[in-house]
């Protein structure tokens, strides 16, 4: 698997892959491209907060696979995952720049956020990467664009989720937010309201929007279909704060269970409701579908290349 | 009062996570705050060091040096995550081997040496697996990581081809690539049929409690340990009166003697945990301390 070309390398767990994240690594590759060198990035997993504050630990904005996939479609070359656990927890910034960046990829360039803390009690900064790019021979680039600017975080992200604004989340991704859910089979209580749904899993640790209904998109294969979601507790089977995921696929029929898809959050609805009767909740669920029908419309997939 | 802080060694099923272990005892204990160290894979079974209530804190201290695991490897099958829940990727004959060398090409693999961590199996790239995307140019692949194989011993196995072995080795170490190099080694392939984890550090699986035993008792906190026992990785300095309140206070304290390490667990003169202090220069910062009643 390996390439004689050094590398123009970026690292960082890159979670979200928001604006920001895209600005550094559209860097990378730029330089690379330039240089003739092998466009790179470093990233971790599992998250290093798991390790450092287990039970404080963010949830995540995407999986390790859709980070991968979005960094190929960035156009990285080359991918390493650096396992985070205790012992690297404990490594220090000069051993994981000789350990990794220098050893496992021969770095030529590092292109870091300027505000870049790392390694062990985040004692790594631009000044040692200057320092031990001397001693190792290569440069550092570091860049404005990234962690300087609040809005592109990969936390102001979550936080604008958690409070249902799906629409400042995507501003700050640069496409609307995506789960990676896999169908399970569900209780199929939609399909006797004339409402048949997916049933949709996401990861342990997955960060969702708040509670409530949402006009989204479904993929499935090449194609994205509208979807009106539901997100709800099911406080009867599990812990506080575990919900039920739903999409309903307007245009689509037929088993989607064991498949794992993406689902777009386009817009919030409104929250969520108890109705009086069957009718009502009918009624709601119709003028759910028939908004969702309308902002799909404007959903253009196409305009992110991490949308495809 | 039953203590609301401490461990729990807990012997993991098989299927489980090692997250549902940590979510069943949230129930069971009425704690949010409970975290385990050294993740077990869902096919592993034994010791799981878990940490409930203010100890959720010390995990980060609580990697054990070294782990203890007995198993059992399939020669002739390699499967894509390295074990039984993995596709079947190859078949290969298994040439004709007896104990002595099965444990000769073992022994070639004691010591400090490099593992490239495996890539999930499960991880796939726009539904492509991740050696499919390798093929278009994109590597991924995993960080080497250094680690150190203490023992490793094999005896036949009851299925055809299969061996079960007992290693000990440092933290960090992926047995079901020990495995599968080992299986390459003796000119075949091989995948990882079973593991279960005996040893933690200082901790027994003999020691562990059983989900279903610890579902059984009236009061189940009873079964959680000191969370001293969390921190048996650093050494241990025992504070006047005057450093315990200082610490507890945040403030850094002045140690009388001279100690190595950075790190160290600080205790009350009747041996209760305070917490952990770290050096900082000529003093010791607090860096975790524990509610007073909680130690």
């Amino acid at each position: 698997m390996s390439d004689a070309r050094p590398s123009v390398a970026a690292f960082g767990v890159f979670d979200g892959l928001h604006r920001g994240h895209q600005s550094l690594i559209g860097e990378v590759v730029r330089r690379a491209h330039d240089g003739g060198a092998l466009a790179s990035v470093v990233t971790f997993d599992p998250h290093p907060a798991l390790v450092l504050s287990p039970t404080s630990a963010p949830r995540l904005i995407g999986t390790l696979e859709q980070r991968i996939e979005g960094l190929s479609r960035l156009g990285v070359e080359r991918v390493l995952v650096v396992t985070f656990d205790a012992a690297a927890a404990r490594e220090s910034a000069r051993s994981f720049i000789e350990r990794v960046l220098v050893g496992e990829l021969g770095v030529c360039d590092v292109v870091v956020g300027d505000d870049v803390h790392f390694g062990r009690d985040r004692e790594g900064d631009v000044a040692l990467l200057v320092d031990e790019g001397l001693r190792h021979g290569f440069r550092v680039h570091p860049s404005p664009t990234y962690g300087d600017d609040e809005r592109f975080s990969s936390s102001a992200v979550r936080a604008a989720l958690a409070a249902g604004e799906v629409g400042v989340a995507a501003e700050i991704l640069g496409r609307p937010f995506v789960v990676r859910a896999v169908v399970e089979r569900g209780d199929q209580r939609g399909r006797e309201l004339g409402f048949p749904t997916a049933n949709l899993r996401p990861g342990e640790r997955q960060q969702l929007p708040d509670l409530g209904v949402y006009a989204g998109a479904l993929r499935r294969g090449d194609r994205w279909y509208a979807a009106a979601v539901s997100l709800g507790t099911r406080p009867q089977f599990y812990e506080t704060g575990t919900a039920l995921l739903e999409a309903h696929l307007l245009d689509f029929s037929g088993d989607l269970y064991g498949e794992t898809l993406d689902l777009a959050f386009l817009a919030r609805l409104r929250g969520e409701a108890r109705f009086d009767s069957v009718e009502q909740l009918v009624d709601q669920m119709t003028r759910d579908v028939t908004a969702t029908r309308e902002i799909f419309k404007d959903f253009t997939p196409g305009a992110s290349v991490l949308l495809g | 009062m039953t203590s609301s802080s401490g461990l729990l060694l807990v012997d993991k099923p098989g299927a489980w996570t090692s997250h549902d272990v940590v979510a069943r005892l949230r129930r069971l204990l009425n704690e949010r705050r409970i975290g385990h160290a050294g993740t077990l894979d869902p096919m592993a079974t034994g010791l799981l060091v878990v940490a409930v209530g203010p100890a959720t804190r010390l995990l980060r201290f609580a990697q054990a040096e070294t782990k203890r695991y007995r198993g059992t490897v399939q020669l002739g099958v390699a499967t894509d995550s390295l074990d039984a829940d993995g596709e079947v990727t190859q078949r290969v004959a298994v040439p004709a081997l007896d104990e002595h060398v099965v444990n000769a090409a073992a022994a070639t693999m004691l010591g400090p040496q490099s593992q490239v961590p495996p890539m999930v199996s499960a991880l796939k790239v726009g539904g492509r697996r991740l050696h499919e995307l390798a093929r278009e140019g994109v590597e991924v692949e995993r960080a080497a990581r250094e680690i150190v194989i203490g023992e490793f011993t094999l005896t036949p196995g009851m299925a055809t081809d299969s061996w079960d072995f007992e290693v000990s080795c440092s933290v960090g170490t992926y047995v079901r690539v020990l495995l599968s190099d080992l299986a390459v080694t003796l000119g075949t392939v091989g995948h990882l049929s079973a593991l279960r984890r005996t040893a933690s550090g200082r901790h027994v699986v003999e020691d562990a409690v059983t989900i279903e035993k610890l579902s059984a008792l009236d009061e189940p906190r009873r079964a959680l340990r000191p969370a001293a026992e969390l921190l048996e990785s650093l050494d241990s300095v025992v504070l006047d009166e005057a450093a315990v309140v200082a610490m507890r206070r945040g403030q850094r304290v002045r140690l009388g003697t001279e100690v190595a390490g950075d790190e160290l667990c600080a205790l009350d003169g009747s041996g209760g945990l305070v917490g952990v202090l770290r050096r900082r220069g000529d003093t010791w910062q607090p860096d975790v301390v524990l509610p007073e009643e909680a130690s």
